[in-house]
């Protein structure tokens, strides 16, 4: 016990010395396991963030809801689908929505939106113009405002007689207020898209951004006047609308998708057989591709950082045997005062699990402070991954052990006399 | 002379050979020797003649091609790596020319290696080795680097580092080879106090005037003895 205590000590001791004998070296080595450690805590972190409030998200979210959209709603696959391939998908249009419309029988509620995120339209009042782009332009029939989550700061929410009328009126986000109405309220004034006037029923509370967009440089209107005015000729064929549908319960859910996708299928008339050239997904379903989302950039973490840790490995396994070789005198005379084979073994090796563990800590600092940085800036609450700190500090210790293996080794095997006379 | 003492060492037709390919060195060729407590020898011999190999192996830094060692009742000549570093832990204080001592540790640190190895706990070794600090006169040099000290304080502090363990036998190859005769003088001085407080002393020499303080001398030649008395 007092030897062990006495190699601890000793090994402290001598990293410590090492790593003011060769500083940059020593960085150097160190920081490839740092990148590696780090990248790890910190795209966890990331993750762990992300997680919690997609969880608080669910919980908030109705689960008898359901999507039919052209592209995978959740667009965060890696490569394309089994089957999907090189297929042409159409587009969901009005003329769809609207058949969808008088043929479900056990849908309850059903919205179309369309989206422009960003969108390139000129939008002034007066002589102003928005000096950056739009970040998001849409048009809906729905309750958009809700499913997104935003709070009307001042003003109305758009209305059915708006969409009955395809009236020109628009809910601005409060990034649009500060650039354009600076010293007023823009509620009740005019703003134009594209030249076409609108007046402003509603500002919305400011939001912040959500993974880099701003979600105040936002502007929504009817579906109808959408349509009506940026639709373009023939417009009922053009625009790719998102369906959301509501089935009465959780327990008609599975009926309510089983037969949007029938009739979905019999409007675009699909041959019996082939797959549907349609996305349609429960909010079960989102958060399970989320789910596998995450699970696949963990995957491809921990591939880059098992790469990385690797190459760091063979960096302490460097610096070991260099250590070793600058050292061959000292541990002759070791030998020579009564060191055995597992005293040298064991410094050698207590000393590559020090220093792998030492840039485990600060890769884990790194990793922490970074991924903290980005969940604050995503507006998410900052979280320590325990369970991956405490894995890396596992990785980091198997890793002296690994790559402190060779060099203790051949340290304990040299022969006192010979080492003694080395220089 | 000293046949009324107690045998320490005994070594018997011990060889050393080296085997280089085409030539073989016999660096020791059939050597028996016998020492006894509180000897203090001295062995010379010119360079190349196998005093550093015979120190070696009585030291236990080395083990015989040929023969047979015994240290006290125990069979050296048979023992493994690990025998022989607990052996040296122990029984053994070496004295080297070029004074080995670890550059990066101070007086005090160099002077307790041994006891590490000896499993001591950190109290009972910073008393000993301070003890053993004072025994060669350097208890104001404890917190010195190597690098700070004299030619003749860093061999003391070997001396030091020697003593600390309570050895059976200090070995010494050319102790004062990389002193100048002043400071030479002081570690031979030291020598003949520690052997008159009954130590047992074996020490390389290429010096008359050196080996004439010593009780008993050994010539080598060739790695034969040439001359014990
Ligand atoms: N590891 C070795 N391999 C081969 N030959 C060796 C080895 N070590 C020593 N020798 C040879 O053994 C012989 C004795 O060497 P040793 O070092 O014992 O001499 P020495 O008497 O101590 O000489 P010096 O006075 O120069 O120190 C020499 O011829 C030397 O070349
Ligand atoms: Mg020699």
């Amino acid at each position: 016990m007092n030897r062990i205590i006495n190699y601890l000590v000793d090994a402290i001791g001598g990293v410590l010395f090492y790593f003011g004998q060769t500083k940059l070296r020593t960085a150097l080595t160190l920081m490839g396991i740092t990148v590696g450690v780090s990248s790890i805590i910190a795209i966890m972190t990331v993750l762990e963030t992300f997680e919690q409030s997609t969880e608080s998200l669910v919980a908030d979210m109705k689960t008898n809801i359901f999507y039919i959209t052209k592209d995978n709603p959740v667009q965060v696959q890696f490569g394309n689908d089994a089957g999907w391939g090189k297929r042409k998908i159409p587009r969901i249009t009005w003329d769809e929505y609207e058949q969808l419309k008088r043929n479900l029988t056990l849908v309850t509620n059903m919205a179309a939106t369309t989206t422009e995120e960003p969108s390139d339209r000129t939008i002034s009042v007066g002589k102003e113009e928005l000096k950056s782009r739009l970040a998001s332009f849409w048009g809906s029939d729905g309750d958009v405002l809700s499913v997104s989550k935003y709070d009307i700061l001042d003003g109305r929410n758009i209305q059915d007689v708006d969409i009955e009328n395809a009236s020109r009126v628009a809910i601005v986000g409060y990034y649009i207020k500060e650039q354009l109405f600076p010293y007023s309220n823009p509620v009740g004034q005019n703003i134009e898209i594209d030249n076409i006037p609108f007046e402003i029923i509603a500002l919305t509370e400011p939001k912040g951004e959500l993974l880099g967009q701003n979600m105040d440089s936002m502007i929504g209107i009817p579906i109808s006047t959408y349509l009506k005015y940026y639709g373009g000729k023939g417009w009922r064929g053009r625009p790719d609308l998102q369906l959301i549908l509501e089935a009465e319960s959780m327990d008609t859910l599975e009926d309510a998708t089983d037969e949007a996708i029938g009739v979905f299928r019999a409007i675009r008339k699909i041959p019996p057989g082939e797959p549907n050239n349609f996305y349609i997904a429960t909010n079960d379903q989102l958060m399970d591709t989320f789910g596998s989302f995450t699970s696949s950039i963990k995957i491809f973490v921990g591939l880059v950082a098992g790469i990385s840790l690797i190459v760091a490995g063979i960096g302490i396994a460097n610096i070991m045997l260099v250590s070793l070789t600058e050292r061959i005198k000292e541990i002759g005379i070791r030998k020579a005062l009564g060191a055995r084979r597992v005293d040298i073994f064991l410094q050698f090796l207590i000393e590559a699990i020090l220093i792998s563990i030492l840039g485990g800590i600060v890769g884990i600092i790194l990793g922490l402070s970074f991924g903290n940085v980005v969940a604050t800036f995503l507006e998410q609450n900052p979280v320590i991954p325990y369970e991956w700190v405490f894995y890396s500090l596992q990785i980091c210790a198997s890793m002296g052990i690994i790559f402190g293996l060779y060099p203790a080794i051949k340290a304990s095997k040299l022969n006192p006399i010979d080492s003694m006379r080395y220089d | 002379m000293a046949k009324s003492k107690k045998e320490i060492i005994s070594i018997q037709s011990v060889s050393k050979i080296y085997n280089l390919g085409e030539t073989v060195v016999k660096a020791l060729d059939n050597v028996s020797l016998s020492i006894y407590d509180n000897d203090y020898i001295s062995i010379m011999g010119p360079s190349g003649s196998g005093k550093s190999t015979l120190m070696n192996i009585i030291g236990c830094l080395d083990v015989p091609t040929k023969g047979k060692y015994k240290f006290k009742d125990e069979l050296i000549s048979e023992m493994d790596d690990n025998q022989l570093a607990n052996i040296r832990n122990e029984k053994i204080g070496f004295v080297f020319q070029t004074f080995n001592l670890l550059p990066k540790l101070n007086a005090m640190q160099n002077v307790e290696v041994p006891l590490i190895y000896s499993s001591l706990g950190r109290k009972e070794r910073i008393e000993r080795a301070e003890e053993a600090l004072h025994i060669v006169g350097l208890q104001d040099r404890m917190t010195h680097k190597p690098n700070e000290l004299s030619g003749g304080q860093r061999q003391r502090v070997a001396i030091a580092r020697a003593l600390v363990n309570k050895p059976s036998i200090i070995l010494a190859d050319e102790p004062t080879g990389n002193l100048d005769s002043k400071s030479g003088n002081e570690i031979l001085k030291f020598f003949a106090k520690l052997h008159k407080d009954g130590n047992t002393i074996i020490m390389v020499t290429h010096e008359e005037s050196v080996a004439k303080l010593s009780k008993r001398r050994i010539d080598i030649f060739d790695g034969k003895i040439a001359r014990d008395e």
